[in-house]
Order: structure tokens, then C-alpha cells, then sequence
């Protein structure tokens, strides 16, 4: 490969260390993480709470530095001064100082960066035009709404024009206008054909925003993959429960590789969407005795379900 | 070098717009009433306890404006977070600590400049005057003083990780660098062999505030505030000089411990 | 700075603080032969040291501890009940402690001098205050003519011990209780053209009203003599 990677993590290891320097607090965040993202990709990492996701995104900017393994960004150490210079960094609930105005936070980042006087001052008033706050520029941000500070995050981020952007829960806490927001923001970055990597545990937007998904679950990388793939390997399937399940009726969801499994003498089975109807007319269940639709699936969803099980189980 | 200033006029800014200063302004101004109320107290003297009262609230309100400063900036980088944004841009950690300490005296030499301002508007209200050399260049050392104050409790907010600890340690230091230098005078004299070392040792790690306060050096006048014998110009070099290499030891070690720390 | 190894860090440090405590030893230095103020205990402390004396000898505030003991000497003084020990008493530690912590406070030491001199007759304790602050401060000629009209006092040289004081109060910043020490002698003397003279003066300067009822009050006996 002639171009290196936008993002490569190779075996990344992280023990994180909290509390006092004399009493300190370990747990293992990563366990051998290793991706990578190319130019002009949108990759989209998922997780539940605690899983790794915002720690190995903090690797990747060099806010932490793994105990083992490598993470380069375009092939430059992450953390240096020149990877910084290549990418933006939106983290979780931005905050700023509550007694500057939009367009002195900015102002004060693109001094950081090194920006000219006029350079710097034509693209803050552009960028926050651009984000929908040409109007507050000059409010204190303690006046912002929780959206208004993720848009003034957002242009810190794209200051200096990068190439790459980390977004870390980009959509959280957002009410359902500030969402599509951003959404609308974050497809405008994916057209001008910027590499994009961000963190959700909202599924639902990484199959609208992302080329590539990754699944997270307790410091470890379980998979990897196009969306369209997963999408076209995994249907969308429904969950259904059974007061009672008879052996024979266990045994034909067995034979149809199905797996039935009892919580407080309640059955459970996911079912494809598409099997739906043969999968009840094989189990002949008696009158009155229909299964209750208790959730259902998309193929990502399917796809990570089965992901976290099998990891859980073995 | 740059960094530093930028981050440190931005500190500045945002630290001046924070209801912080209201708290310091009262100060300032309780102050003023302190001297007003100890010189109804010591009568003929108004003068000389306007002055020395005055010396010692300048003194207090360096370092409780370098404390509330890196107390807000440790609340707001542990609670809200803002400093991870800061971080990733092409900015050394070793630059930061540096613009926390240039914002914090910033603020703290607008915070005794406004304090002297009161003192010597109170003292002109009185019918007496406080404008004197010795009594400004008390009052700049005093400012000096809270510069290193502020790389001390720098280096207590990057070894701390909560806002308590760090003021306790840094509150802590503030009063025992005050005694150290007579307490080795003090052992030495009484030749407490086990307690003398123990003293020593503390001595060259804590900072030894006793140096930046000229009141008691400084022939400041007994009854005529106004002349004053000229020192040599040495006996103002060595404190500025010390608390320089001092503060460059703390930030050293400062820097070190928050290059290692995990954001 | 990442990739400085600890032991070289500690290293640097610790050469930077010895250098720190070199500069600090001569600053003090410099100041033990300049200074106005010896460093604590170098001279004995007073037997009764109070806890902010103590504290203010350590912690470098000699002066504001000085200006602490003589305010607390003002209140003690000005609290009539403290009569009843022994004449104020009480003036005298203040005093040791005033002059220990400050020997260069002029006014607080001829303030407590003439409290305990000319007003309630501890002769003895304000000549040795006086003589020992005189050989302290050399250039100070004040202590010198306060001492010259305590001495002519003890010598019950009533004449000589008022000339003195005459031009003790024609100093300028001079403490104002010398005016009613005066006044007080020359009630004493039946002198009563010079106790209108000198209470008109305080009924003029002073405030407190305690002061300004004893002023009333010499004004009026001045006044059945026909001043």
C-alpha cells in the first residue's frame, strides 16, 4: 500500500491508572486491539458502556499512550506534533469556559494551531456560520444549549482543515433536532472527503453515516467489517417469547438451528424476520399458546448480538 | 514559548470573567476596611499599620488568587474536561503547565495592583501617604513571592487529583515556607542533632517565603514612611533570583509527573 | 521531557534547589547586615511572649506582630478596670514584646515609655526600656529626651521633669498622651493657666470620650480658679 493509513492500530494494550500517584487505581480498558482505517473512510466504532471505545480513541490522539503495541496516524506515532496537526478531535460532551464567547474559544485554538491573524479570524466566522451559530458567535457559552456547544466542538475540531476527525459520542445527550444537526454536519464532512472515525453505541447511525464498523466489547476488538456486509449476511430478526416449550417442540428448534434459552420460566428464541412464519408452522404450538414479540433486530444489531454471545460464551 | 503566552492571556481572560474575581475584589476591599478599622485602633500610627496591614493583605491576596485560579482550572479539567480539546492540538504538556502559571500571576499582579490602589486610596482619605519605593517594591516582592506560590501549587494540582487534596498540600506549604529559614537558625542555635537534619532537609525542599518579605528588612521608615536607606542592589537580586531557579525546579518536576499522567 | 529517565530528573532538580538555597543564604545574609530587623531569636524572647508574637518572630512578620502587641496594648490600656493591676502593669510585657519584635517601632516604644513612665509611675521599667532602645537605634534622639524627663522624674525634680516634657510635646508626631500628662502635672502644680492651655488642646485633637470628659473636667476646675 503506497498511502499509508489515515488510522493503524497495531496490538494496542492499556492498563488504565486513575487515583492519587501513591494509590493508584488499574483496570485493563484494551487487550490487544488492532484496526485500521483508510483515507476518505467513515468507520464507525460500537460498544456498550465500558467496552474500550472512547480509551482506544484517547490512544489514537495521544492523550494516552498504550502499554504495548502501536497506534500511527498517516503513519506518524499518534500523539506527535505532526500527527496532531492532521486531525481534529471532538471528545465526549465538549465543555469550554463558560465566560468566553464561541468566536474567542475558537480564536484561542487557532492561535494554538498556529494560524495567522486573518486566516484565523475568516475561517472561525466561516466554520461557525457553517455549524448554524453565525448568530451567538459573540454570546458567552454558559448561554449555549447542550447542541450549540457539541457545533462550537465540532468547529474547534475542523480549524486547521484536517484531514482526519475523531468524534467521541458525537450524537449523545442531543435531542432528536440536534441529531439530525449534526448528522446533516457529518455528511457534509463524509461528501468534502474527510476520514471520519467515531464512537456511538447508537446503531442506528453508524448504518446511515459509516463505510466500515467495528464492535468493541470488553477491551477487545470482536469484529470488523463493511456495513453493506453485514447487512446483506445478517437479516433482521425478531425475538420471540414462550410461556412453555415442549421437548419436541425444543427439538424442532434445534433441528432448524435454533437456539431456545429460559429466564424466569420464559423462553426465547431470535428468529430471521424471513423464517418467521415456517419457524411457527414447524413448532404447531397449541391454541392460545403464540409467542409474544418482545424486540426486533436490525442485521447490525443481529450481527453484534451474536458477536457479544459468542464472546461472552467462549 | 508562544504557547504558553497564548494559553496563558487565555487563562487570563476567561479567569477575569469568572466570578472568581468578585470574591478577590472583596477581599481587596476588606482590606482597605481593616486598615481603616486598625488605624482607628492604633491611632498615631494609622500610618504604620495601614502600611504593614496592607503589606500583609497584598501578601494574602497572591496567594489565594494563584490558589482559586488552579483550583478552578483543576475543577474544570478533572469534572468538565476541557483540557483534552487542549491537549491534542500541537501544544507540549510542559507549555500548558508554563501558560497556567503566566495566567495565574497575571491575575494575581492585577488583583495587588488593585489592592495597593485601595490601600493607598485609603491612606490618602486618612491624610497620610503610602507612596514610597520601599513600600512598592515590598509589595512587587510580595507579588513574586505569589508567582512561585503558584508553581508550588502548579505542581500540587498535577500530583493531586482532587481539588481538596491539592489545596490542603498547597495551604499547607504556603505556611511552613514561611517559618523554614528561621528554623534553621533557630536548630542550630539550640544544636538539635536528629531534628537539625530533619530541618535541613525540609528547609531546601520547601520554598522559603521569609526572603520575599521585605517588611521586615526593608527600612520601610519608623517615623517617616517616606525615606528610606537604599539597599544595595544585590539584596533584591538574590530573592528574585532564587525564586526564579526555585519555581524552575517545581515546574520541572511538574512537568515531568503531568507528561506521565493519563488525561 | 518524556524521555528524561527520573534518576536525571532528581538529579536536576535537586542542583537546582542547592543553587536555590546558596542564593537564599546570602539574600539572608545580606539582610542579617542591612537588615532593620534581627532574625528571630537571635536575642532572647521576652519571658511572656504572646502566641502571634511567637508565630509572627517565625514566620518573618516581626513588624505586623509588633503593630499586633502594641494594638493590644491600646485596648489593655484604654480598659479602665486594668487599673487595678498594679497601675496597668499589664503595659509592661507588651512593651518588652513590642521592643523584641521591633526595636526600630520608635512610636510604639515611646508610647508604652511614656505610659508607663509619666502616667503610672513604673519608673524603672521605662528607663530600661528607653536605654536599652536608645543603644538599639543610636540615631534617634527622642528616646534620649524622654529618658533625660523619666530621670528628672525619679529624681522627684518635678521642674526639670516638665521643661523636658515641654519639648517633648513640641515635637512634631509626638504621642498625644504626653499633652494630658502634662495637663495632668500641672493640675497637680496648680498651674492652672497652663492646664486650660493644654486641655483646650486636647478638647481641640482628641475623640474618645472618656478623654474629653477628664478634659471637661480640668477645663472646669481651671475655670472655679478664674482661667
Amino acid at each position: 500500500m503506497s498511502q499509508p493509513y489515515a488510522i493503524e492500530v497495531i496490538e494496542v494494550q492499556k492498563r488504565y491508572q486513575s487515583g492519587d500517584f501513591w494509590r493508584p487505581i488499574k483496570a485493563q480498558a484494551l487487550r490487544g486491539v488492532s484496526m485500521q482505517v483508510r483515507p476518505g473512510e467513515v468507520y464507525g466504532l460500537v460498544g456498550v458502556n465500558g467496552a474500550g471505545k472512547t480509551t482506544l480513541m484517547k490512544v489514537m490522539t495521544g492523550l494516552l499512550r498504550p502499554d504495548q503495541g502501536q497506534a500511527l496516524v498517516f503513519g506518524l506515532p499518534a500523539g506527535s506534533m505532526a500527527a496532531r496537526a492532521r486531525f481534529g478531535y471532538l471528545p465526549e460532551l465538549p465543555s469550554f469556559p463558560k465566560y468566553l464567547s464561541a468566536r474567542e474559544v475558537l480564536d484561542f485554538y487557532g492561535r494554538l494551531q498556529g494560524m495567522e491573524p486573518r486566516a484565523r479570524q475568516a475561517r472561525v466566522a466561516e466554520l461557525l456560520k457553517w455549524v448554524g451559530l453565525a448568530e451567538a458567535l459573540d454570546k458567552p457559552i454558559r448561554e449555549y444549549s447542550k447542541g450549540m456547544q457539541q457545533r462550537v466542538g465540532l468547529a474547534q475540531a475542523l480549524l486547521h482543515d484536517p484531514e482526519l476527525v475523531f468524534l467521541d459520542e458525537p450524537i449523545s445527550g442531543l435531542d432528536p433536532l440536534g441529531i439530525k444537526q449534526m448528522r446533516d454536519l457529518f455528511l457534509s464532512l463524509k461528501a468534502q472527503g474527510k476520514t471520519i472515525f467515531f464512537n456511538t453505541h447508537i446503531l442506528s447511525e453508524v448504518e446511515r453515516l459509516c463505510d466500515r464498523v467495528g464492535l468493541m466489547h470488553r477491551g477487545r476488538m470482536l469484529l470488523q467489517a463493511p456495513v453493506a456486509d453485514l447487512a446483506s449476511r445478517h437479516a433482521s430478526t425478531v425475538t420471540l417469547a414462550f410461556r412453555s416449550l415442549g421437548p419436541a417442540q425444543r427439538r424442532s428448534l434445534k433441528a432448524m438451528r435454533l437456539v431456545a434459552s429460559q429466564e424466569n420460566q420464559v423462553w426465547t428464541v431470535a428468529v430471521a424476520n424471513a423464517q418467521l412464519a415456517p419457524v411457527l408452522a414447524k413448532l404447531k404450538l397449541p391454541r392460545g399458546a403464540a409467542p409474544t414479540v418482545i424486540s426486533a433486530n436490525s442485521p447490525l444489531e443481529t450481527a453484534f448480538i451474536k458477536a457479544v454471545r459468542a464472546e461472552e460464551q467462549g | 514559548m508562544r504557547q504558553s503566552w497564548v494559553i496563558g492571556i487565555n487563562i487570563f481572560r476567561q479567569l477575569l470573567r469568572n466570578r472568581i474575581l468578585t470574591v478577590l475584589a472583596i477581599f481587596a476591599l476588606a482590606m482597605g476596611g481593616l486598615s481603616v478599622f486598625l488605624g482607628e485602633l492604633g491611632q498615631e500610627s494609622e500610618a504604620r499599620l495601614g502600611r504593614d496591614f496592607g503589606l500583609l493583605g497584598v501578601e494574602w491576596i497572591g496567594y489565594i488568587t494563584v490558589l482559586l485560579c488552579h483550583v478552578v482550572l483543576l475543577f474544570e479539567e478533572t469534572e468538565l474536561k476541557t483540557i483534552t480539546m487542549l491537549l491534542v492540538k500541537p501544544v507540549a504538556r510542559w507549555q500548558y503547565l508554563l501558560g497556567k502559571l503566566v495566567g495565574s500571576s497575571l491575575l494575581a499582579a492585577l488583583n495587588v495592583a488593585g489592592l495597593v490602589l485601595v490601600l493607598l486610596l485609603v491612606g490618602w482619605a486618612r491624610g497620610y501617604s503610602l507612596a514610597s519605593l520601599p513600600f512598592f517594591l515590598a509589595a512587587f516582592f510580595l507579588l513574586w513571592q505569589s508567582v512561585v506560590m503558584s508553581a508550588v501549587v502548579l505542581l500540587f494540582s498535577v500530583l493531586a487529583s482532587t481539588v481538596p487534596a491539592c489545596v490542603v498540600y498547597s495551604t499547607f506549604t504556603f505556611f511552613l515556607g514561611h517559618f523554614t529559614g528561621n528554623l534553621v537558625e533557630w536548630m542550630a542555635k539550640l544544636n538539635e542533632g536528629a531534628a537539625l537534619v530533619l530541618v535541613r532537609v525540609l528547609y531546601y525542599l520547601l520554598p522559603n517565603l521569609a526572603i520575599f518579605n521585605l517588611s521586615d528588612s526593608l527600612p520601610l521608615g519608623g517615623e517617616n514612611i517616606k525615606t528610606g536607606i537604599a539597599l544595595s542592589a544585590a539584596s533584591f537580586l538574590w530573592p528574585l533570583a532564587y525564586g526564579a531557579i526555585y519555581a524552575l525546579a517545581v515546574l520541572l518536576l511538574a512537568a515531568w509527573q503531568y507528561q506521565r499522567k493519563e488525561i | 521531557m518524556e524521555r528524561l529517565p527520573l534518576s536525571r530528573l532528581l538529579l536536576i532538580i535537586a542542583l537546582l534547589l542547592l543553587v536555590a538555597a546558596a542564593l537564599a543564604g546570602i539574600a539572608r545574609q545580606s539582610r542579617r547586615d542591612q537588615a532593620e530587623l534581627p532574625l528571630a531569636f537571635l536575642t532572647p524572647a521576652p519571658p511572656k511572649l504572646s502566641a502571634f508574637g511567637f508565630t509572627g518572630a517565625l514566620a518573618g512578620m516581626r513588624r505586623v506582630a509588633a503593630d499586633w502587641a502594641y494594638i493590644e496594648m491600646l485596648q489593655y490600656y484604654g480598659t479602665g478596670r486594668n487599673r487595678l493591676d498594679c497601675g496597668f502593669q499589664g503595659v509592661i510585657p507588651f512593651a518588652e514584646e513590642i521592643f523584641w519584635l521591633d526595636p526600630h517601632f520608635r512610636f510604639g516604644i515611646l508610647y508604652t515609655a511614656a505610659i508607663l513612665g509619666f502616667n503610672e509611675g513604673h519608673l524603672p521599667e521605662a528607663i530600661s526600656l528607653l536605654q536599652r532602645a536608645a543603644r538599639t537605634d543610636p540615631g534617634y534622639p527622642r528616646y534620649r529626651l524622654y529618658l533625660a524627663g523619666l530621670t528628672y522624674r525619679k529624681a522627684h525634680d518635678n521642674p526639670r521633669a516638665l521643661q523636658i516634657l515641654e519639648l517633648m510635646v513640641q515635637e512634631p508626631d509626638r504621642p498625644e498622651i504626653l499633652v494630658r500628662t502634662l495637663g495632668n502635672l500641672y493640675i497637680k502644680n496648680k498651674d492652672w493657666p497652663k492646664v486650660r492651655a493644654y486641655w483646650r488642646r486636647v478638647v481641640m485633637t482628641d475623640k474618645d470620650p472618656r478623654t474629653l470628659w477628664e478634659a471637661r473636667l480640668a477645663l472646669a476646675q481651671a475655670a472655679q480658679h478664674g482661667y
